[in-house]
This record gives C-alpha cells, structure tokens and sequence, in this order.
C-alpha cells in the first residue's frame, strides 16, 4: 500500500466520533496515494457544511467557500487551468439543495471534475433538518409531522441529464470507495460519486446497520455499466437492495477540450502578448 | 459657423433604427465629425417605441441634446410622441405609407416642418421593405450635406458579403437620398471633404471590453441581463484571437464563484452584470472579501428595485456596491464618465484588485454602455502586466507559506494552488494565518484588522473629483456617466454669466476623503447632480467630509441627462438665492 500519511496534517478534527465522513476522509487518502497525486497536486474545493469541511483535514491545496457554491469555483478554477486535478468535496444539502443549479449546469457541462457527495440525508452541520434526500417521512425537529416531499433521486437525476460517470460509494466500504474515487479522478470528464454517510447525531434511520443489511457491490465481471437503462434501474432500488459502484460510465470528451481558447494550452499558461492585442483593440 | 445637429431616427422595435443610425452615425464618424449616440428602446423584440439620438457637431460633443432637428419618423407615433421636443426650424421626415395623420397637424407645422417621403414604397422598389432603413439613411444623410460617395462607401463595408443585397441597397440609398435633393434643410451644413476621423467609433460596452482585454482578463463569466450583456458578447468576439474565454454560467452566483475560483487558480477574470444580478452577487464578494481574491465585477445600473425597468438608466446603486454583502472588508468602487476613461479604468480595476487582493466594482450605466461614443485618446495597451503573486523561488521555505500571513499594510504574499510546493488554503470561514477555519478571538481580530490595514494604501491610488472651472462660487457635483452633460451644463451657465463649475467622481470607494474636501473648500455651495431619487453621492460626501450639499438635481425617469435640464434646473436654484 501507498503511503498515506503525507495527506495527513495536524489541523484538529471536530467531526463527532463515529461519523461516516472519516471512512470517506480515509478513503480520499487511500486514492490519493493510489493515483500517487502528491499534495501540491491536490485542490480541493467545498462548499459549506461538515462535509464541506474534509479538506481542512488533509495536507493539499483548497478553496472552501459557500454553502451550494463549490461548482461554480472549481469550474472556474478548472477553466482557468486544465491542468489541475480538482475534487470536490460537498454535503447533500449543500449538493442537492442550495446547489441545486450548479449541478444540473456541471453535469451538463462535463467538466472535468471529480465531486464527491458525502450523502447523509440529513442536514448535519445546522443541526439535523431535512435534506433533499431525506425520506419521505422522516422526521426531525424542523420538519416534526415527517418530510411531506419526495426525496430526490440524484443518480437518476444526474443519468437524465446526460452524465457519463455516476457512482455510489458507502463510508463503510473504505477500499470499495477509493477505488471509486480513483476511477472518478481518471475520468476525463464530470464525475459523481455519491456516498452514502452516516450520520451518527442526527440520522438514527440510515445507520451502519441499514446500510449493512442493504448494501451490496455491483460486481464488476457481471455488471458493465454500460447501459444507461439498466443503470436507471439501479438508481432505483433502495428499500431491499442498494447497489454501489460504478453505475454507469461512458466515453467522453472534456469540456476543456471543446473551448477553442485552450487548444494552445492552460489559460493561466498562455502569454500575455502585447502586440496581438493592441491589433486587436486598433481593429475594434 | 459651428456645427451641432440632432438627428433623432424611431419607429417600432424590428423596424431596424439601429442599423439606420449606424450607417448615419459611421458616415459623420468616417469624415472626421464628432458625435454622441443613444439608444432608447423599450424591453421587447418587436413593436413598441424606439429610437436612436445622434448628435453631430464638429466639436466633441458630451451629452445628448434635448432639441430635435431632424426627425425620421418610420412611423406617425414616432413624429406625435417627439413633437414636443422638436427644435423651431426642425424638420420631419415622415413614411407616406404611414402618414394618415398628416392632415391632423397645425397647418403651420403641416406646411413647415413636415416632409412626407415614400420610404417604404422606395425600399419596395429596390427590391424589399425591409430596407426602409437605408432609404431613410439616404434622406437623413442628403439633407445634413453628405455626398453620395460617403454613404455609399458605408454600405459598402456594411453589407461587404452580399453582391445583391449590397446593389438594392445602394438602390435604395439613392432613392432616398434624391427623393430630399432639393429640400431646404436650416441645419444643412457644409460637409467636410477628405476629414478623417476623430478617434474611435465605440459603445461604451465596447470599450469596457477592449479594457478588460487590455487588462489581460482571461477568463470572462457573466449570465445575461440588460444592459451588461454587451460587455461580453464584445468580448466574446476576441476568443479566436486572444487567450481570453467567456464562460455563460447558469446564473449570477455561478458567475461570480467562478470568476473567483479561476482568480484564486491565478488567472484575471471579470464578470458583469446589472443591479439584480449583482444582489444575487452580494455573497460572492464577500467571499472575494474574506478569501483576499481578486475579483473584477461591472455593475451596468438599470432602475430598479428588482426587475425596475430593464432597458433605462440609472445611478441607483451607488451606495448598494459600497455597503453590498454582510459584515465589512475593503473594496475598490470606480464610475467612469467617458469610454476613455473607462478603458483606463479597466486596466487600474484588474491591477488595483490584484495588487491589493480584494474585489473591484465598475458602474456603469444603460445610458453609458448602450451609446455610441467617440474617444479622443488613442488606447494604450500596457507592455506588461504586473503580476502580484509569489512562486516558491520568492519564499525562503515554501513548505512553510502562510496564505494569510499577517503583513503591516495587511497584504499577504499570494501564491497559487499546484504551481508549487507551498499549499495555498483559503476559505469563506474566519481563519488563521495559514487559511484554517479558526474562532479564537486572537484570529478574528487579527483577521479584520489585516484586511482593514489594506484600506490606507488604497485610499491612497484614489483618484479625487475631477474639475471643471472647479473655483467657481456654486459646484455641480455629480459621478460617472453623468460627466459630460454636467461639464456642457456648466458651459451653458458659465455663457449666461453664472459663476459655476463642475466636480465629478470617478474613483469612489474607499472615498477619496482629503481629496474631496480640498475640492470643495473654495466653492460656497455644491449642488449634487444624480440619477437617483435620494442623491446618494451627496448623502455619502456629507458623511465622509462634513460637507453638505445645498440641494440635488435628481432625475429617476430612467433617460440620461440632458445638459440643458441640468443649466435650467440649476438657474433656477440659483436665482431663488438672489
Ligand atoms: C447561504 C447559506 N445558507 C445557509 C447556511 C447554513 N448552513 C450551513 S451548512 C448547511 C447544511 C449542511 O448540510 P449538508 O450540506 O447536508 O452537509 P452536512 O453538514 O450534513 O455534511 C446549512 C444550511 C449557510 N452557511 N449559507
Ligand atoms: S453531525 Fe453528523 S455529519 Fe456532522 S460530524 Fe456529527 S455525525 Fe458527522
């Protein structure tokens, strides 16, 4: 195995003991020293939430930023320079709620990111309200009647608008995730990992034990995910079965390969030329 | 004698005002003329009421005027809704197709100032209605002077593609042209022969883009709304020549976070909207704020509140961009008055925000971007960008870099993420010097206090209030696009023997404080000019300075300025104090 400790700082961690969001850091680490990115390598990019805090928690390059808005920044950063590996790390609430439209926009997009969704189907960081994926029912202090909306479907969602690499990943499945995520950050372009959290403080429903009893891992000889029907059926199961894996995988192209100003390169690489622009601005 | 002519050009929106006032507007240009154009239209692809305002004069003109000579009325709605501003010896130029209203004029007026023409039948005979246009280009262009050749070279480079439609148009062009020949026009003028032109023919969206594009922004995202668009579709023109790429995001908050994710990647990037989206901005530059990233955001004001009216001016926002998003962090706030000035003011905007590492706002206006100005500076182009940032060769241990190390004038050496060895940590949290989320109360006040200490350096790169006859006993005082129809004001008033000057802002924030004061020391009374209904530049000097304003000069209607209101205003302020 490869060394995973220089992902390790000494910045103190105040996730609750037992949350899921530490198989999913280990799991980060795993990939990371797998894919042998070191460090400086490395940017990650969050919104806000206690997912949203993972890269404080390992030695690389981040920007953590607003609640929904990740996308947007590491779209941006990504457009600005090709070259960099970027990941990014959100809560479902920050993903599915509040980023609701950058989402649909990346993954229409399909630019070369890897997103990482630490799924809880809770709000965690504000102290346990309904998440978009929160069941219908679920109850909490918020919502004391039970959730009256459908949870969403976000693999559905994302296969619907054309996604070529959507994934579901479980905490408690450390190697089975980084591997995912391994296979996420090669993908040339948008990819969706969305992993299932416990969340010990404000989830009782969705437990390491319901997860246990449904669990199950797409076997890769069997299963091609390939076929983006058959993947829409697994996005489906839920309540006896629930697959994880790589649900469905196409080839692609880069967004960044499709704008005609990076043919010549990273826009951060290219020269600042004088000349072509004072032609330019003496021909407007 | 002097030149200074209206030409005003409306009809319905799809009629093509615009590409008649264009042709009109590049032949004046062509032979060395100068002139101002605005463009009022309302929020609708076709129908309605729009028009197109030239003013030509053989001196630099600054403002719209609010007399008419010449009115090319594509239709009678046209001709009733501009009778009142019509000057005594104007005349109208009116469709015969359309002119079932004629009989309803004064008999005075139907005999004097109104000119019945064929336009449409004309433009049928050349082989299409469609070029109404070019035969009220023609009529506009016989009856100010112009020779054929002039107007027919025009054509030429605007219709270059198409052998046949290039040939009904100069068709029609003649028509229209010969149909005036031997019309006496008052404000005919003698065409200057073999002029050359004066300067650049530009939008002011035009030149805030050739300034970003100056300013070696690369990266340009931005969601459309009026009257910003323009901004980026003239940018978006260079993206196969120059490495600068315009992104559509999927709303103004995307727009704003990537522009920061790509600033904080090490690239300049600009986005650009109006009032509504910059409210939806207003968390963004907070993060621009809290994460010390260069940011560069044109505001293009429209009235509002909310969608307000879409397609108008306005100077609405002033006091909005200064105080926009929670809690406090310093910024740099800019008006420029004039397309040169808003060209230089790009290039200080992206150099300023990065030397200082903070965000940058530009106002503009409707009025200002949707005009077709002419500059009377040649643009420079900076031989070389000075870039504020530090690689591992600039630090003794890059292992050790601090994105947020604390420094006397609060800036910290700025790094970028993967270039290197040194980490670059940043986040929307309160942190420590290293870019880790921290409460302590040390790192809090240490925090504020650093991004506090930035504002004395950029205090110092503001510019103070420009003069104009600035001695004087009473002051205009206004900001931005509002310039040019303050200082012709000004001349009105100074050639009715009031003793009166202008003083206008364009570096507003942090407020030029010493600067403003020393401005205002000699003169007696200041009167703020604005476009707002609470003259929220007067309200901001009054609680900079200590100074007050004796009154304001405020128009909200959501149309520019005309120098004459401002002179008649203001005359009458002056004499209430007799
Ligand atoms: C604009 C904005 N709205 C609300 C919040 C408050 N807030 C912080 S985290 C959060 C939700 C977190 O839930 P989730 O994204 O599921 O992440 P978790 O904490 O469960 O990992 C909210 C609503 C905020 N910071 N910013
Ligand atoms: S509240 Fe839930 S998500 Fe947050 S740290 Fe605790 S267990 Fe983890």
């Amino acid at each position: 195995m490869k060394d995973t400790t220089q992902y390790n700082n000494d910045y103190e961690n105040k996730w609750c003991p037992g949350c899921g969001n530490f198989g999913i850091l280990n799991a980060i680490k795993k990939s990371l020293a797998d894919t042998q990115i070191p460090p400086e390598k490395i940017l990650m990019v969050s919104g806000i939430g206690q997912a949203a805090k993972t890269p404080h928690f390992l030695h690389c390059n981040f920007f953590h930023g607003l609640h929904g808005r990740a996308l947007p920044v590491a779209t941006g950063a990504k457009l600005a320079d090709h070259d960099l590996t970027i990941l990014v790390n959100m809560g479902d609430g920050d993903c599915y709620g509040e980023g609701g439209n950058h989402l649909l926009a990346a993954l229409r997009r399909n630019i070369n990111l890897t997103l990482l969704v630490h799924n809880n189907m809770v709000y965690g960081l504000t102290k346990g309200q309904a998440s978009p994926t929160s069941r219908h029912g679920f109850v909490t202090k918020a919502q004391p009647q039970g959730v009256a909306c459908q949870a969403s479907n976000p693999l559905a969602l994302a296969l619907s608008q054309g996604a070529g690499f959507v994934a579901r990943g479980y905490c408690g499945e450390i190697e089975h995730l980084s591997q995912l995520i391994s296979a996420g950050i090669s993908y040339p372009g948008f990819s969706l990992i969305d992993i299932l959290q416990v969340c010990v403080s404000f989830n009782k429903e969705n437990t390491y034990t319901f997860y246990k009893d449904r669990v199950y891992t797409l076997d890769k000889e069997e299963y091609k995910a390939d076929d983006l029907h058959q993947a829409l059926d697994l996005t489906m199961e839920w309540e006896e079965k629930i697959p994880i894996g790589i649900i469905y995988q196409k080839e692609t192209r880069s967004y960044t390969d499709e704008l005609a100003p990076l043919q010549s390169g990273p826009l951060f690489k290219q020269t600042y030329d004088p000349k072509k622009i004072r032609k330019a601005i003496s021909d407007a | 004698m002097s030149i200074d002519v209206t030409v005003t050009i409306g009809g319905e929106a799809g009629q093509g005002i615009q590409t008649v006032g264009d042709i009109i507007a590049r032949v004046c240009h062509k032979v060395g003329l100068y002139l101002l154009a605005i463009n009022d239209f309302e929020s609708r692809i076709r129908g309605g009421h729009s028009f197109m305002q030239i003013r030509i004069s053989d001196q630099p003109v600054l403002a719209p005027y609010h007399k008419i000579d010449l009115l090319i009325a594509l239709n009678t709605e046209t001709r009733d809704l501009h009778k009142k501003e019509m000057a005594e010896t104007g005349l109208v130029l009116l469709d015969a197709e359309k002119e079932d209203a004629k009989e309803n004029l004064p008999e005075q007026a139907r005999e004097k100032n109104v000119l019945p023409i064929a336009f449409s039948q004309m433009a049928k005979d050349a082989g299409g209605k469609i070029m109404t246009n070019t035969v009220a280009a023609g009529a506009c262009l016989a009856l100010l002077g112009a020779p054929f050749s002039a107007f027919e070279q025009i054509l030429k480079t605007t219709f270059a593609e198409k052998e046949k439609i290039l040939e009904n148009n100069i068709t029609a062009g003649r028509s229209g042209f010969d149909a005036v020949k031997n019309t006496d026009f008052a404000k005919a003028f003698d065409w200057p022969s073999n002029g050359s032109a004066k300067g650049k023919l530009l939008s002011g969206s035009n030149a805030l883009a050739l300034g970003a594009l100056a300013a070696d922004c690369r990266l340009a995202a931005f969601y459309p709304m009026s009257p910003a668009t323009g901004i980026m579709i003239h940018l978006a023109e260079f993206m196969d020549q120059l490495p600068v790429l315009v992104e559509q995001a999927e709303d103004e908050i995307s727009a704003v976070n990537m522009i920061i994710g790509a600033s904080y990647a090490g690239v300049r990037a600009l986005t650009a909207t109006s009032g509504g989206g910059f409210s939806l901005m207003a968390e963004g530059l907070g993060l621009a704020g809290i994460t010390e990233t260069p940011a560069v955001i044109i505001n293009s004001q429209r009235p509002g509140p909310a969608t307000g009216l879409p397609t108008r001016t306005g100077q609405g926002d002033l006091l909005f961009v200064i105080h926009a998003s929670q809690d406090e962090f310093p910024r740099f706030v800019f008006a420029p008055g004039s397309p040169n000035q808003a060209y230089d003011t790009m290039i200080r905007a992206f150099h300023l925000s990065e030397k200082y590492q903070v965000p940058a706002i530009i106002l503009t206006d409707q009025y200002f971007n949707d005009s077709l100005w002419m500059t009377t500076r040649k643009m420079a182009v900076p031989e070389e960008i000075e870039r504020f940032v530090a690689f591992d060769e600039d630090m003794t241990s890059p292992s050790d870099y601090k994105r947020f190390a604390v420094t006397a004038s609060g800036i910290s050496p700025r790094a970028l993420p993967c270039k290197g060895r040194a980490l670059v940590c940043a986040t929307a949290n309160e942190h420590d010097e290293a870019g880790h989320m921290s409460e302590t109360i040390a790192d809090r006040n240490t925090m504020v206090e650093k991004r506090q200490a930035k504002i004395k350096g950029m205090t110092g790169e503001m510019k103070g209030p420009k003069g104009y006859h600035g001695e004087s006993e009473s002051l205009l005082v206004g900001w931005g696009s509002s310039d040019g129809a303050i200082r012709e004001a000004v001349d009105l008033l100074r050639f009715d023997n009031f003793d009166v000057g202008g003083l206008v802002f364009s570096d507003i924030w942090p407020f030029p404080q010493k600067k403003t004061k020393e401005a205002l020391s000699s003169c007696k009374r200041f009167i703020t000019v604005e476009q707002n209904a609470s003259s929220q530049l007067g309200l901001l000097i009054r609680q900079q300075t200590g100074h007050s304003f004796h009154t304001s000069l405020l128009q909200y209607d959501g149309r520019p300025f005309t120098p004459n209101w401002i002179a008649e205003h203001t005359k009458s302020v002056l004499e209430e104090i007799r």
